[in-house]
């Protein structure tokens, strides 16, 4: 058989079995989008022959990484919101409310591109309006978890702090009928490259008439539900003012808890409400990042990991994170365990590493299509140079020193090619797909426009980074 | 000798006093490491090269196998 492309000669780390799987001297060979051969060198190279072999001599090759949880679109706001108290109210809704739909389009772009280059071939891409950020990701060609993030919240909830929203129907129809648009236009597109799901925000922003709507419509479309779950106190205290339980039990009594939940955070579950996420079926994803910087918490990623293996790392958002790098994040997934524990066993990098690829294909429930290299999965495949100095030296027995480095070392910028589909998309460090210098032009043009916006309205002269701008912190 | 500038121009102290006013910043009396000649590759195969001494001389001692490290090599970890 003649394939398109074998990648020879690299240590290949697998992500099979229990471990990190790795094959010294190992070769991959694809076929169109689909991985047909994974073996040691000489093995692959006696039986195939391909129209194109990429030498990986002191190369790492393996699967792609998983971001479970992203908010491309954000990015149009990065950096403008961290290190404070109130991150929703006194952040990231006075901001975002000042961008309009090309604002979201570049951040998204911009994000995609930043994420690409570090190795991210699948985006669970969680935002409103998901259907103008789709294009992204179809010029680029990364693959796609989509969901349309749906809610009934009205637009001046900030003055409302402390009470039950005032939820609006209107808003959440709207916001759903773009969800299903989506599933309709997108599920399912190029064999599969494209999936969506159901994007409800959390039980606390949507009203029990829409949520029960969503749990039936994801049954008819036989799609996923993407919801943050337990994301926080504020969720937990509005939705016991409301319903007279805890949003865990609340979820379960909807009929939420199932295979089909992907549940975001639950930074302020209890171990009994972790216990019962995990048992139902459903996923977690474990944003560390992000929600230490926010809230300076650990979400109970590892409790969950008692009764399930379906735990994924997302980056969540850039303004609160500050990046969409999954190297940062399987590092600092890693350290923020050990430091819990006071015990440098904890979250070691081969766990970590798992969380990135395999363990967070489970959680999306796609764990026989990417996640790990194996003859019959897509071509979502990373090759990263190990002759970075940060990644030196390499070292393969007794000891093998590469997964190691690549968490606690790698950067993200030492990743040299990215395959995705069977589509090479990064090629030298350089993206092919779209115009990098452009699209970060662009960004800048509207973050410029943003700021213009801000500085009218004196309201947002009280915002805790424009006060600190203004007496010279930042 | 040679300097590098900031500006990135090099230029040979002896041949040049009298004629530094354009630059922008002398930075004077340091231990200049210039870095030229320094072949990066090189110095990474050679680290790669010490690693794979390391490591056999490890192979060779039994005491090493009881290493977590190499024990989770072993298991296939990593």
């Amino acid at each position: 058989m003649i394939l398109d492309i074998i990648i020879h000669g690299g240590y290949v780390i697998t992500m099979e079995g229990k471990g990190t799987g790795v094959i010294n001297n190992g070769s991959v060979g694809i076929k169109g989008n689909t991985i047909v051969a994974v073996g040691t060198t000489n093995d692959i190279l006696e039986k195939y022959t391909a129209h194109r072999y990429i030498n990986a001599h002191n190369k790492v090759v393996m699967p792609g990484f998983i971001d479970c949880h992203i908010h491309t679109s954000d990015t149009i706001v990065r950096g403008g919101c961290q290190d404070i108290d109130n991150w929703m109210e006194d952040g990231i809704w006075p901001l975002l409310s000042r961008a309009d739909d090309e604002d979201l389009v570049a951040g998204s772009m911009v994000n995609i591109i930043e994420a690409v280059k570090a190795g991210t071939t699948t985006f669970c891409d969680y935002e409103t309006p998901m259907l103008k950020l789709i294009p992204n990701h179809i010029k680029v060609g990364t693959r796609l978890v989509a969901a349309n993030m749906i809610n009934e919240l009205p637009t001046n909830v900030k003055k409302i702090p402390g009470e039950p929203y005032p939820l609006d129907p209107a808003v959440g129809q709207h916001k759903l009928q773009d969800n299903i648009k989506m599933i309709e236009q997108y599920h399912g597109y190029k064999d599969n490259l494209v999936t969506c799901m159901f994007g409800p925000q959390a039980v606390d922003m949507c009203s029990t008439e829409l949520l029960i709507e969503i749990k039936n419509l994801a049954e008819k479309y036989d799609v996923g539900i993407h919801m943050h779950l337990a994301q926080g106190d504020r969720e937990v205290i509005q939705v016991k003012k409301r319903y007279g339980k805890r949003s865990v039990a609340y979820a379960q009594e909807l009929g939420l808890l199932n295979e089909r939940l992907l549940a975001i955070h639950m930074t302020s579950a209890t171990e009994e409400e972790v216990k019962i996420v995990a048992e139902s079926g459903a996923g977690m994803v474990l944003c560390t990042g992000s929600i230490a910087i926010l809230g300076g918490n650990l979400p109970p990623a590892e409790e969950f990991g008692k009764y399930s293996t379906r735990i994924g790392l997302g980056t969540d958002q850039s303004p609160g994170n500050n990046c969409n790098n999954l190297f940062n994040e399987m590092k600092f997934t890693s350290i923020a365990h050990k430091y819990k524990h006071k015990n440098g066993t904890a979250y070691p990098a081969w766990k970590v590493m798992r969380m990135a690829t395999i363990e967070g294909a489970n959680a999306l429930g796609m764990g026989e299509i990417i996640g790990s290299l194996r003859p019959g999965k897509r071509a979502d495949i990373i090759m990263i140079d190990m002759t970075f100095p940060n990644l030196s030296p390499i070292m393969d027995w007794p000891i093998r020193n590469i997964v190691p480095n690549l968490v606690y070392a790698g950067r993200g910028n030492e990743v040299e090619m990215v395959i995705i589909d069977g589509k090479v998309i990064v090629e030298d460090y350089k993206i092919l797909t779209v115009d990098e210098k452009k699209a970060v032009e662009h960004i800048n043009q509207c973050a410029k426009k943003i700021c213009i916006e801000l500085e009218k309205d004196k309201k947002n002269y009280d915002l805790p980074l424009a006060k600190w701008t203004r007496e010279g912190y930042q | 000798m040679i300097y590098r500038w900031l500006n990135g121009q090099e230029k040979d102290i002896n041949s040049k006093v009298g004629k530094l006013m354009n630059v922008d910043m002398i930075i004077l009396g340091g231990y200049i490491i210039t870095m030229e000649g320094v072949d990066e590759t090189k110095i990474i195969m050679q680290a790669n090269d010490a690693a794979k001494r390391i490591s056999r001389d490890l192979k060779r001692s039994k005491w090493s196998a009881d290493l977590p490290l190499a024990k989770w090599t072993s298991e296939d970890k990593y």
